[in-house]
């Protein structure tokens, strides 16, 4: 088994990450970490230096010279060693800050005694200690997008992505996709996802095998991680052009249910600003039409909204009990009123008159309309606001506000506005260059 | 009882009893499921009989 990490500038990480592997429950003659230092600045090499020195044999420092090409390069440097030598019959690709639980090697391994398997991936979690409301954000996305996403596309026989910081792959599937990974994308994960697959090998998640990472701790750093995300996710979708809803015999990328999936995340962006552009218009040719419509949709939204949530928690209870209320507010307090209104219309318009009326205000046909066409375009103006979140963190003396905004807006909306931006940015055609998320070791606690 | 990896120690979990953990977990996934189901049809009675 050979571990590789591709590493610039994580001298705060590094050392409790291999530390760490060293302590996974794997035979140690079976285990070789190759760190590749990206042309490191900081101690980095000195670190790994160290660890080399530790742990003779089974820890190697891969060094670069000239570095900054990205991720898919640095690793391509290590693939090329290792793949030049035959003991190694397969490697596990990790971020220099992820810290594994000790059975969670052993446990992506024992999938690869199946031939048909070519990359197996681990739950990847949110560790950040100490966390704060955005990661805490994440935590429970990650619940969703992994635990229960995953599993789903388990089920389903297809994998969007291998997830960068946690995932094994066989000898032979490495070579299979050409034994290295590709450069052109920043979705590189992706595209070796697609390749392993479209080769006829299967992709598989393990949910038992628990990895930690440190995720983004501001929204300015969540938005440069994840516009880089969305951004490759575009790419992909116009790389693998001849993959979508077309049937082919060794894989099910093409299958209808994996193309819903794909293009629902993809687009929700286009389908929100849609649908409140249809209602904002149906309410100036048939206001009543617009409030039925509206709440056959917010019907829709409440029942996918309490049964995601509800078995998101329940899948991971430990996360769940640090995220509930994160997971509870994910789509923003405005949209969150606007669910309740959708279950309890008699209730809340019954309180809204009542603070109204204490308030002095005389509720008018032109309030309820103004409240109306206010909803409507809530729908897509919540992703200004949650954007509003990022641009305040961004200026000394309204950071204060960021989080209060992201709140308001919502977590589900500020990840939709990420990947609008990622649109305008491949429509523009803007530089990819690759722009890495700084890390600081708090998820060492775990190690 | 084969042990979970090779050279385990005497103290590591067997094979069998791990993936038979692991199969209760995922079983019991179900349960949760049907779980978020009741409660979703609990919101839409309140919605319409409440």
């Amino acid at each position: 088994m050979a571990v590789l990490i591709p590493a610039w500038n994580e001298h705060a990480v590094i050392g409790a990450s291999i530390d760490r592997l060293m302590r996974l429950e794997y035979p140690r003659d079976s285990l070789r970490i190759f760190v590749v230092d990206d042309a490191s600045t900081d101690a980095t090499p000195d670190v790994i230096q160290a660890k080399a020195a530790q742990y003779p044999g089974n820890v190697f420092h891969l060094r670069r010279e000239k570095g900054g090409e990205g991720k898919a390069a640095t690793l391509n440097h290590g693939l090329g060693i290792i793949l030049a030598d035959d003991w190694m019959q397969a490697v596990l690709i990790m971020d220099a800050d992820v810290i594994y639980e000790p059975s969670s090697l052993r446990m992506m391994s024992r999938h690869l005694a199946d031939p048909v398997v070519g990359a197996v991936m681990a739950y990847i979690k949110e560790g950040s200690t100490p966390g704060n409301y955005l990661t805490r954000f994440i935590g429970y996305e990650y619940i969703t997008a992994q635990a229960a996403a995953r599993r789903g596309q388990d089920v389903l026989g297809v994998i969007a992505c291998l997830a960068g910081g946690a995932q094994l792959h066989s000898r032979e599937n490495i070579e299979a996709v050409g034994g290295r990974i590709d450069t052109s994308t920043l979705a590189e994960d992706t595209v070796t996802t697609f390749r392993t697959q479209r080769a006829g090998r299967k992709v598989v998640f393990e949910p038992h095998a628990t990895v930690w990472a440190e995720e983004p701790g501001s929204v300015v750093g969540l938005w440069k991680q994840r516009l880089r995300w969305a951004r490759g996710n575009v790419h992909v979708t116009r790389m693998f052009r001849g993959v979508w809803f077309r049937h082919q015999g060794n894989n099910r990328l093409g299958s209808i249910s994996f193309g819903l999936l794909w293009f629902c995340v993809l687009l929700l962006p286009v389908f929100m600003i849609l649908a409140s552009a249809s209602l904002v218009t149906l309410f100036f040719v048939d206001n009543r039409l617009a409030f039925v419509a509206f709440h056959i949709l917010w019907l829709t939204a409440v029942i996918t909204y309490i049964f995601i949530t509800s078995f998101a928690l329940l899948i991971d209870p430990e996360t769940g009990r640090r995220t509930w209320f994160q997971a509870a507010l994910f789509p923003g307090v405005v949209n969150v009123v606007i669910l309740a209104t959708a279950i309890l219309p008699g209730v809340l318009s019954w309180l809204g008159h009542r603070m109204l009326t204490a308030a002095g205000v005389q509720l008018t046909t032109g309030w309820v309309h103004g409240l109306e066409l206010f909803t409507y375009i809530w729908l897509a103006a919540c992703m200004g606001v949650a954007y509003l979140g990022k641009v305040a963190e961004s200026h000394r003396f309204t950071r204060v506000l960021s989080p209060a905004l992201v709140y308001v807006g919502g977590y589900g909306p500020l990840l939709c506005a990420i990947t609008t931006a990622a649109y305008i940015q491949e429509f523009r055609g803007a530089d990819r260059h690759w722009d890495k998320t700084e890390k600081s070791g708090k998820v060492a606690a775990h190690a | 009882m084969s042990p979970p990896y090779p050279d385990a120690p005497p103290e590591a979990p067997s094979f069998e009893a791990e993936i038979e953990t692991a199969t209760r977990y995922e079983k019991g996934l179900v349960l949760k499921a049907l779980l978020a189901i009741a409660l979703v049809a609990v919101a839409l009675l309140i919605r319409f009989y409440g």
